[in-house]
């Protein structure tokens, strides 16, 4: 009796770890964009707060014109082609390094200490040229907030943007500051 | 002269951030003061500086007018909010 009861036990035991590990490898394909192969927004969200933000830079880009690439090459060859440039960085990126999606199909980060992130950002640029892309980058310091760090991103090339499209640098960045304030922001 | 040598000693520290050619000034002119001393937070801890020494010094360079350095000082982090 002894026996058979322990032998359950161990059943139990073994049958909890086989749904333990099942449930693990759910969650972990939920957090994984297929398409772009690369992580999705939750995946960076949960591994930012074990990062050491004070060694660290956020490496941010944005594709430039993605209407148009989709238009040329259809959703799924852009998504080839994004998959293509993960595929190529992974090898330049080190256990504790955090990269993924953040929003759409353009937005992307990679979290990088900072002696890495400049030469990072020339290799992006170089990959996504081998498949016809091109995108905006920022590198900025890696604050805790998570979202506060990617809107220091986000505003410096929106500012960069407005610039090279000749808008009027100064004008616009006035118009930023104005904005900040009315969301209660500034 | 202590200050312009530590100054001269943290440019280096702060001008790994790249702006896609978008000035430090410009860029800092942008951000809430709350996210302006989380930057400088950033590189104060990476640097062994206080973030005053930071903030200084990105007034000394002309990233930043002085005049903010109190609204940027009053700001609180939400890290330090929660510490």
């Amino acid at each position: 009796v002894t026996l058979l009861a322990t032998w359950g036990a161990a059943q139990a035991l073994a049958e909890l770890a086989a749904e333990n590990q099942a449930l693990r490898a759910r969650v972990a394909a939920l957090l994984w964009n297929r398409q772009l192969n690369c992580p999705r927004r939750e995946a960076i969200e949960d591994a930012w707060a074990g990062l050491d933000h004070d060694a660290y830079a956020l490496l941010f880009f944005d594709l430039d014109g993605l209407n148009a690439a989709n238009y040329a090459y259809g959703y799924a060859g852009v998504g080839e082609r994004i998959a293509s440039v993960w595929d190529g960085l992974r090898a330049n990126l080190r256990a504790g390094d955090i990269h993924g999606q953040w929003l759409g199909g353009d937005e992307f980060l990679i979290a990088v200490p900072h002696a890495d992130a400049a030469p990072l950002a020339a290799r992006v640029q170089a990959l996504l040229q081998l498949v016809e892309l091109s995108a905006s980058r920022v590198i900025v310091a890696a604050a805790p907030d998570l979202a506060a760090t990617v809107g220091a991103a986000e505003l410096a090339m929106k500012a960069a943007r407005c610039g090279a499209r000749g808008e009027g640098r100064r004008g616009v960045l006035v118009d930023l500051r104005e904005r900040s304030k009315e969301l209660g922001s500034a | 002269m202590k200050n312009l040598a530590a100054t001269n000693d943290l440019k280096p520290a702060l001008d790994w951030l790249d702006l896609d050619g978008i000035t430090k000034t410009a860029w800092l002119a942008q951000l809430s003061p709350i996210n302006v001393r989380a930057q400088a937070a950033v590189l104060s801890a990476a640097n062994g500086r206080s973030v005053r020494q930071v903030l200084n010094a990105w007034v000394a360079l002309g990233y930043l007018p002085a005049a903010r350095l109190p609204l940027v000082m009053a700001a609180q982090s939400p890290d330090e909010v929660a510490s």
